[in-house]
């Protein structure tokens, strides 16, 4: 997966679990670009989790700050999709 | 009959077939039978022994919900040790935060010993490094691994401490409430005997509880998990997350399993109302829900009516939707409204209860929902400022008497003077008294309830205060319920613009809004830019929030005189100008 099929997912994510259209780009801060609130964080995790299949653990959070340390943190990761 | 000690609890109830179901963050299901728990617990007790914890020494759990949080707290209670449920890890937010409470709970709790995930570890460090438990940290796969099989268990004392829970504004000023095995049992049982009077079990009626709800919170812990234990029940709980992120999965697990009891916050029914699709509603069956106890913040009424119409067509009784009243201090519960009749609310005069604090029956008015009578074994009474008894629909503050108030706050014994005099327990709460039911109006300590969760208004105010153009020392942080706004109370922001500032009001309260929700993850639904000198403030130049909050509300928050009178003066002269203008215009 390419960080730019991460971004999309990201977006994807956003737009309609949280209904947020604002275009994010991977130099945003995490914290001031998106403006969640604790709760949409938590459905932003629980959504990005199930989107990528993958799991964040909080710990691995505490180096995130932009957009871009998160589509890395995806991109370690996801597992790819198994074809049959 | 009730074991009378938690350790006890869950070993009656490993003698049942009876036990857990931990849904996990994708769905999938683990059960674990309350002999299994048990099992796991012993060993964390050998755990605990081995490493040298003592009778009576408070050990933190930061653990989600799963069998590790069950197996860690029963396993430290069986140590004859207190365990201190603490909040996990805020999600993509900041940890400075974060950090800074938990070391101030770990120091108020005086915890020897983390248990909390490894993966925890770094995140946890500033908050080890500030608290210093000697015992460090530990996972609860470590400590079942130090520990000797067949390690006996200790005899617990009833009367020795079994949890500390932080209350109110626990980010701030963390106050650990400390309760015995038999305050918190006591809770458990009035509960229970409530809720069977009203829905005795039989062959086709077997209670089970599910539950979302956090188990670092009172209604979770007490209300759901050792409820549950303790009566050697089912019980079903989900990680709270999937429940945010998803809140159907919460009606889904009762449809599934049958659930007959459930408790969450106000918050949580109305964003069922939101979140959950026309699609969703057809695969729901509530037919199996008796009781939906609803509390922790206050009550929307129109929430719940809304709630019960539009899930009825799902077979939900209207009768299952029941408001209750309760505090940490006090384990959990105090009041139930009638759990054989749907909710309760009728309308006040609202200029009464605002100017007055009378409760007057008045259609059309403001709505308060019944909190009901207090459970078996308890009593409530509302005073004035001189603690005298406050008549039928007097507003006045509510206190509490009853077999599960708290021993006190640990190691703060003045904060407990101040809360328990002669055995009954001031909650801060301010309400009424009707016909022996209660109605809640207002608090007197200063708390912001939001979702359920009580912060220190000095958690926002920091916040507001670090942007530049607000007057420092002049922000005033509230929460309190708003027409139209279901979720439960509006956090309110009330800032003073420093003196000569230019910033155009909506461009400040914009920027303090964004700043408050970046450093606490809270949003604000109300910034309001004032002139200096708006805030009122006692005389010792100490913000009065109360006051502020009634006045933004009477719509009456100004600043004082001088600054009154100049804005008058300049007001009328622009109206005689403008009138000569229009004048001098006129043909």
């Amino acid at each position: 997966m390419t960080d730019a099929e991460i971004l999309a997912g990201i977006r994807e994510v956003l737009a309609v679990h949280l209904g947020l259209v604002t275009p994010v780009s991977l130099e945003d801060d995490l914290g001031s670009a998106l403006a969640l609130d604790s709760m949409q964080r938590l459905t932003l995790v629980v959504e990005l989790e199930s989107r990528f299949r993958m799991r964040l653990e909080p710990g691995d959070e505490s180096s995130l700050g932009r957009v871009a340390d998160l589509v890395r943190l995806i991109r370690e990761r996801a597992r790819p999709v198994e074809m049959p | 009959m009730l074991a009378s000690t938690l350790p006890a609890c869950l070993a009656d109830a490993a003698r049942t077939a009876a036990g857990i179901t931990f849904v996990g963050r994708g769905g999938e299901e683990d059960r674990r039978s309350y002999a299994t728990l048990a099992t796991e617990a012993g060993r964390v007790t050998a755990g605990l022994r081995a490493l040298g914890l003592a009778a009576g020494d408070r050990v933190a759990l930061v653990l989600p919900t799963g069998p590790d949080m069950v197996a860690a707290f029963f396993g430290v209670a069986a140590a004859g040790a207190v365990p201190v449920p603490l909040y996990p890890p805020v999600r993509l937010g900041r940890l400075d935060e974060y950090q800074d409470s938990t070391a101030r709970m770990l120091q108020r709790s005086g915890a020897r010993l983390v248990v909390a995930d490894r993966r925890l570890g770094d995140l946890l460090a500033p908050a080890l490094t500030r608290a210093r438990p000697d015992l460090g940290l530990r996972s609860v796969a470590e400590l079942a691994a130090l520990g000797r099989a067949g390690a006996n268990e200790a005899s617990v004392d009833p009367d020795a401490l079994a949890l500390v829970q932080f209350s109110s504004g626990s980010t701030v000023e963390p106050k650990p409430v400390a309760l015995t095995h038999r305050q918190i049992l006591a809770n458990v049982s009035a509960v229970h005997q409530a809720i069977l009077a009203a829905h005795p079990e039989h062959d086709g009626l077997t209670h089970r509880c599910v539950s979302w709800l956090p188990l670092y919170h009172d209604m979770g812990l007490i209300g759901c998990l050792l409820a549950s234990v303790a009566h050697r029940a089912d019980l079903v709980l989900l990680p709270p997350e999937l429940f945010v992120a998803r809140p159907v999965t919460w009606l889904r697990a009762i449809s599934r399993h049958r659930g007959t009891i459930t408790a969450a916050p106000n918050f949580a029914f109305a964003l069922c109302l939101e979140r959950v699709t026309d699609a969703e509603l057809g695969e729901l069956d509530l037919a199996s829900l008796r009781v939906a106890l609803c509390g922790a913040e206050p009550v929307v009424p129109e929430v719940l009516e809304r709630f019960a119409e539009r899930f009825a067509r799902r077979g939900l009784r209207p009768e299952a939707l029941t408001p209750v009243y309760g505090l940490s201090e006090a384990a959990l519960a105090v009041t139930f409204s009638a759990l054989t009749a749907p909710v309760e609310a009728p309308s006040f005069d609202a200029e009464a209860l605002a100017e007055r604090g009378r409760a007057v029956e008045r259609p059309g008015g403001r709505r308060l929902v019944s909190l009901g009578r207090p459970l078996a074994g308890y009593q409530l009474r509302v005073v004035d400022e001189h603690a005298r008894e406050c008549p039928d629909g007097v507003v006045g503050r509510v206190c509490v008497a009853g077999p599960s108030l708290m021993r006190g706050y640990l190691g703060d014994d003045h904060a407990t003077a101040r809360a328990l005099t002669g055995g009954w327990l001031d909650t801060g709460d301010t309400g009424f008294l009707r016909d022996g039911e209660l109605f809640l109006y207002g608090r007197a300590k200063d708390l912001l309830v939001l979702r359920g969760r009580k912060y220190a208004p000095q958690l926002v105010e920091e916040a507001a205060q670090q942007v530049a153009g607000v007057r420092k020392g002049c922000v005033v942080a509230a929460s309190t319920l708003l027409p139209g706004r279901d979720h439960g109370e509006s956090l309110m922001v009330l800032v003073e613009r420093v003196r000569g500032g230019r910033e155009p009001a909506n461009e400040l309260a914009a920027t303090v809004r964004r700043h408050v929700l970046e450093e606490t993850g809270l949003a604000a639904q109300v910034v309001e830019v004032l002139a200096p000198g708006s805030l009122p403030r006692t005389s010792s130049g100490k913000l009065r929030r109360h006051e502020a909050l009634r006045r933004w509300l009477g719509g009456t928050l100004r600043p004082p005189h001088r600054f009154l009178r100049l804005r008058l003066v300049v007001a009328v002269a622009r109206a005689r100008l403008s009138a000569g203008l229009r004048s001098l215009a006129a043909p």
